[in-house]
């Protein structure tokens, strides 16, 4: 080894440790979930877990407003479990990171440790004056406002939740396809085990009502009435939650279902079995965003939806949109915000690209009288008249979503592994519950137990 | 004469029942491997379908399959195994040289803190790098290092097991006499070290190269920590998004890119044994 | 004489130079962090919706940590449990296999072909990536995995058997991935450890007329006794710091949660559960982590009482595999 030979190799490595990071921030290799050129002068960036707010992006905003539309990067994150840790990295490196968001999306289950957060601007901010905000249902406001009631994240959409029930496999196991008929079979919880036994019995197992037992998850979840902890941070667990365990291990233990977990890919799968040589799930819990966001990707549900009232008034998920502290254009991030979730003329081309129920009492008022989105953007069940849009009316109106804490996501993946452990045996529900407890104040340790 | 012939026969039984156990156990070693570069070949519904030693003919197909998934992601096996590269290399580079050196500095001069600081070196080749993580995550924070690969390849100047090793050799190859001539040659003494004492290491180095790239390379726990953008993780990163949500639909996909993670290494393993092996046995020697 | 001596301490300054990069760094990398860490443990200090949360809380963290203070549980004391039981799974039957390997390898009448392939093939597995080993048993033991379906279709388990959800069967794997991984190292350190003892010693029992077990048991397992309790240790330190392969074989999707029920929870798993949210319960984790560890390298030191230059060399070779793991 000769000493050029060495020091050369020195040179070369100091150079590499140094140059190297700096190298791979800068030749962002051509990929899809960065739509756009971030190192642009005017690139306005905003961030997803998923491509539902790019698509409104591409075709609402892009067609209202081209030239800002233009300068929009996306990111797009691919899943919702690790988006927080990805946003709060960047977030807290601040705007000296390429990819720092200046709009972003943030959902239901969080959106709250966010508009808590020092990281947004509120809409008056912005310049978004609070009787913009006229048409919105006041559950969503109050969503996407802090404690002091400073408004942060504004909604486009309305998330009341229902399930979603697949026609053919209704006429089979349920001898109907009337939305009414239908729906007396998911009256209340008793009423739905019934149900469960029957399909299980009818079909010989290759088709069962739901395909997890969590699939009555949300309903009882966002039906609470206490949150999963009070004012003084001492965590508290509703009713619901009992019967939520207590009804899944009746699923599991009577093999009512399949057991997947929601999202999963054999839940996924049970979307499209016949029922007969393939296992199928004959119920899914839905929403407006459901029926358009995932059940479209399955092509059985097409023209093969009946929609029926959860046993519960309850609501699923929703998207808001919120500008940083730091946004860089915070005239066009408003601009955004305002149409896409003030605008009724922004709010009904939305209903028109994806049947979304949407957050603005005048534009669903308009997309009612017009007729739109009647039949679910084709997911509907022709078979009878039941129109989506009206579906939905009288449910939003009675979204409750004062619960909604800003850990709820997290809290609700330990709710999961109780639910395991306590529907296999491996628990009690007094343990179950007592170590729910217990580990959301080992998550959070400013959640008190007591 | 008989006792010797039952003797010998009871010794071949014993060689003939020890080699078998012995086979078993290398079938055990090795079959986890077989099983991968088979199931890479097989399609994700033959895979499901049971197990199988024989080769399918679909490993284009689930390479093909693979780069489509990662088409919409930031991070791709590719630039994974590159992002390994350029950590792994400078770090390997770094630990070897500046440990050599400072086994150097204690073997060769006399200074006062001579004793401290090699007992320093020892006790802290006991202490795990896990358990500071916390400290060195906030202070990297503070630096603004995160995110970057500077807190991944700097820390290997300091690698006690490295300084130890280079030490234990140059105690039995390295003789005073052969510095003393340099210096009376005019060199300096960072010259004597690079130019003179360096190719004598060679074989310790090159053994000690090897185990330090092998650690480097499979490390995952502070990478895990450091590295946030998609972008820059590194390949055992990647390797654990196989089994996330994206992938695991597909079993050839997951397959194929095990293999490509996996099968690279063992050849290198291979081709590089014979030190390897040698070099774990020196560690045992002289109980 | 004088004059040799003054010009060893005129060169001796140059030995600050030469290790001081090495401590300059690891007093910036490792010890200021370390005594950071410390320092952290005695700290509240969270995050709440995105900001941080401090103030001075003594020894808190370290009696909830312990399930000391009313409504605290002792998650970590469960997740040392788990770390020990899988570590002890594996470790008994590394050193029992790695015992046979080196006495029939070594054996000098009964020559077993090809030891030097042997070595290579059961070597193997170490050398591969921790991450990479544990997602691939965990393709190859799922509820679709060929290995168990294989067994299944030869009867050994029965056709509603889950390893991921069985406590046993996740753990017991988990003790089998560190097993194949680790026994071939081991093998050759006590190979390497047989070879060392004095072949005088063997001849002496032979014409004494001792049999193979009573060779084994009087002069390979004393002699190689430092080496064992050598490996033993610093196999213990490696298995505290068990991370790789349990945070990537069953685990929740937001990770960090070894399934079933916590039971392949082990502690750095939790230090990486709550190092971004919760940095004074992490650190007091980090802080018992570090205790433990501390009282297993000086269980060493009490028993290895001779040459210290000895023993650590043998330490290098077992803290590259603690490394590992």
């Amino acid at each position: 080894m000769s000493k050029k030979w060495l020091s050369l190799l020195m040179a070369g490595t100091m150079v590499a440790s140094i140059a190297v990071p700096v190298a791979a921030e800068e030749e962002t290799e051509p990929d899809n979930t960065i739509t756009g050129d971030s190192s642009a002068d005017d690139a306005f960036v905003v961030w997803g877990w998923n491509d539902d707010i790019k698509t409104i992006l591409d075709t609402v905003f892009a067609e209202a407003y081209p030239e800002e539309y233009s300068r929009i990067v996306f990111v797009n994150t691919g899943g919702s479990d690790y988006y927080q840790t990805k946003l709060d990295a960047v977030l807290e490196e601040g705007s000296s990171n390429e990819l720092y968001p200046d709009l972003m999306g943030l959902e239901v289950d969080y959106v709250q440790k966010y508009t808590n957060s020092d990281w947004l601007l509120s809409i008056s901010d912005l310049g978004i004056s609070e009787d913009s905000l006229a048409n919105m249902y006041q559950y969503n406001i109050d969503l996407g406002s802090d404690v002091d009631g400073n408004v942060k994240a504004l909604f486009w959409q309305a998330t009341p939740g229902c399930y979603a029930v697949r026609a053919d496999l209704a006429e089979k196991y349920l001898g109907t396809t009337d939305p009414d008929e239908v729906a007396a079979y998911f009256t209340d919880l008793d009423t739905i085990i019934a149900t469960a036994e029957m399909v299980n019995e009818a079909s010989g197992g290759t088709c069962k009502l739901f395909s997890g037992y969590d699939e009555i998850k949300r309903s009882l979840m966002n039906s609470r009435e206490v949150g999963f902890y009070d004012e003084n941070d001492v965590i508290t667990l509703d009713e619901n939650v009992t019967t939520y365990l207590e009804t899944a291990k009746t699923l599991y233990d009577e093999d009512l279902t399949y057991n997947t977990s929601q999202w999963s890919s054999d839940w996924y799968a049970n979307m499209d079995g016949d029922g007969e040589t393939s296992n199928a799930a004959l119920a899914y819990f839905g929403c407006p965003w459901f029926v358009y966001w995932s059940l479209a990707d399955s092509e059985t549900w097409h023209d093969n939806t009946i929609l029926v009232a959860a046993q519960e008034q309850c609501f699923w998920g929703g998207t808001g949109l919120a500008a940083t502290a730091e946004c860089s254009d915070t005239e066009l991030a408003a601009l955004i915000m305002s149409y896409l979730t003030t605008d009724t003329d922004g709010m009904v081309a939305i209903n028109a690209q994806n049947s979304d129920y949407v957050n603005n009492t005048a534009a669903i008022e308009a997309i009612v009288e017009s007729g739109a989105s009647a039949d679910g953007n084709g997911m509907m069940y022709s078979g009878n008249d039941q129109n989506f849009i009206e579906f939905f009316l009288d449910k939003a109106d009675a979204i409750d979503a004062s619960t909604v804490t800003a850990e709820d996501q997290t809290i609700l993946s330990l709710l999961d592994n109780e639910c395991q452990a306590y529907v296999t045996g491996e628990k009690d529900l007094d343990t179950a519950l007592s170590d729910l407890t217990a580990s959301i104040h080992d998550t959070y340790s400013y959640l008190s137990v007591e | 004469m008989m006792t010797d012939e039952s003797y010998l026969r009871s010794l071949r039984r014993k060689k003939v029942f020890r080699t078998v156990v012995c086979i078993l156990f290398c079938i055990v070693s090795l079959l986890p491997f077989v099983i991968l570069c088979m199931n890479a070949t097989r399609t994700s519904a033959a895979i499901k379908s049971g197990l199988s030693l024989l080769p399918s003919t679909h490993f284009l197909e689930n390479w093909k399959n693979l780069l489509a998934k990662q088409n919409g992601m930031q991070i791709t096996l590719q630039r994974a195994t590159f992002n390994s590269l350029c950590i792994t290399v400078p770090g390997t580079v770094l630990s070897v040289y500046f440990s050599s050196m400072t086994a150097y500095g204690v073997h060769v001069y006399d200074f006062k803190a001579k004793k401290f600081a090699w007992a320093f070196i020892m006790a802290v080749m006991m202490v795990p790098s896990q358990i500071s993580i916390i400290g060195f995550y906030r202070f990297m924070l503070r630096l603004n290092l995160v995110d970057t690969y500077i807190p991944l390849i700097i820390p290997t100047i300091a690698t006690p097991t490295v300084v130890f090793f280079m030490k234990q050799y140059m105690d039995s190859i390295l003789s005073i006499e052969m510095i003393e001539a340099a210096r009376i040659d005019g060199s300096g003494e960072f010259r004597t070290f690079n130019s003179v004492v360096l190719p004598i290491l060679k074989p310790a180095v090159a053994t000690q190269a090897i185990f330090q790239f092998i650690a480097q390379w499979n490390n995952l726990f502070t990478p895990t920590v450091i590295l946030t953008t998609d972008s820059k993780k590194t390949l055992p990163m990647f390797v654990q998004l196989l089994s996330s949500n994206q992938f695991r639909t597909d079993y050839g996909v997951v397959y194929v890119g095990l293999f490509v993670a996996i099968i690279p290494l063992v050849i290198v393993y291979l081709i590089l044994s014979k030190y390897i092996v040698a070099g774990v046995a020196l560690g045992g020697v002289k109980g | 004489m004088k004059k040799n001596k003054k010009k060893r301490v005129t060169y001796g300054r140059y030995g600050y130079f030469f290790i001081a990069p090495f401590f300059i760094t690891y007093l910036i990398f490792q010890l200021w962090p370390l005594i950071n860490t410390f320092y952290y443990s005695t700290l509240s200090y969270y995050k709440r919706n995105g900001r941080e949360v401090i103030s001075f809380a003594g020894i808190q963290n370290f009696l909830n940590i312990f399930g000391l203070a009313p409504g605290e549980t002792a998650y970590v004391l469960q997740y040392l449990k788990n770390t020990l039981i899988m570590w002890g799974c594996n470790f008994v039957p590394q050193i029992l296999v790695s015992l046979l390997m080196a006495v029939w390898l070594t054996d000098t009448k009964v020559k077993v072909k090809g030891t030097g392939a042997i070595k290579v093939i059961i070597y193997l597995p170490s050398v591969i990536t921790a991450a990479s080993v544990s997602v691939l048993f965990k393709n190859l033991f799922s509820q679709y995995g060929p290995i168990t379906l294989a067994l299944k279709s030869i009867g050994i388990l029965s056709e509603n058997f889950d390893f991921m959800s069985s406590v046993a069967g996740s753990r017991g794997l988990i003790s089998l991935i560190l097993w194949w991984m680790w026994y071939g190292n081991t093998s050759i350190m006590l190979i390497s450890g047989v070879l060392g003892i004095d072949p005088v010693l063997y001849e002496a029992a032979d014409i004494d007329g001792a049999g193979g077990w009573k060779k084994f048991t009087d002069i390979t397992l004393p002699l190689l006794k430092p080496i064992l309790l050598y490996t033993l240790v610093t196999s213990a330190i490696g298995g505290l710091q068990m991370y790789d392969i349990p945070a990537l074989f069953n685990v929740t999707e937001t990770g960090y949660q070894g399934l079933p029920n916590n039971t392949t929870t082990t502690m750095t798993m939790y230090i990486m559960r709550l190092y971004n949210s919760d940095v004074g319960k992490a650190a007091a984790v980090s802080v018992f982590l570090f205790v433990v560890t501390l009282i297993v390298s000086l269980l060493l030191f009490f028993f290895m009482g001779d040459k210290e230059e000895k023993k650590l060399k043998k330490a290098e070779k077992a803290r590259r595999k603690a490394g590992g793991r």
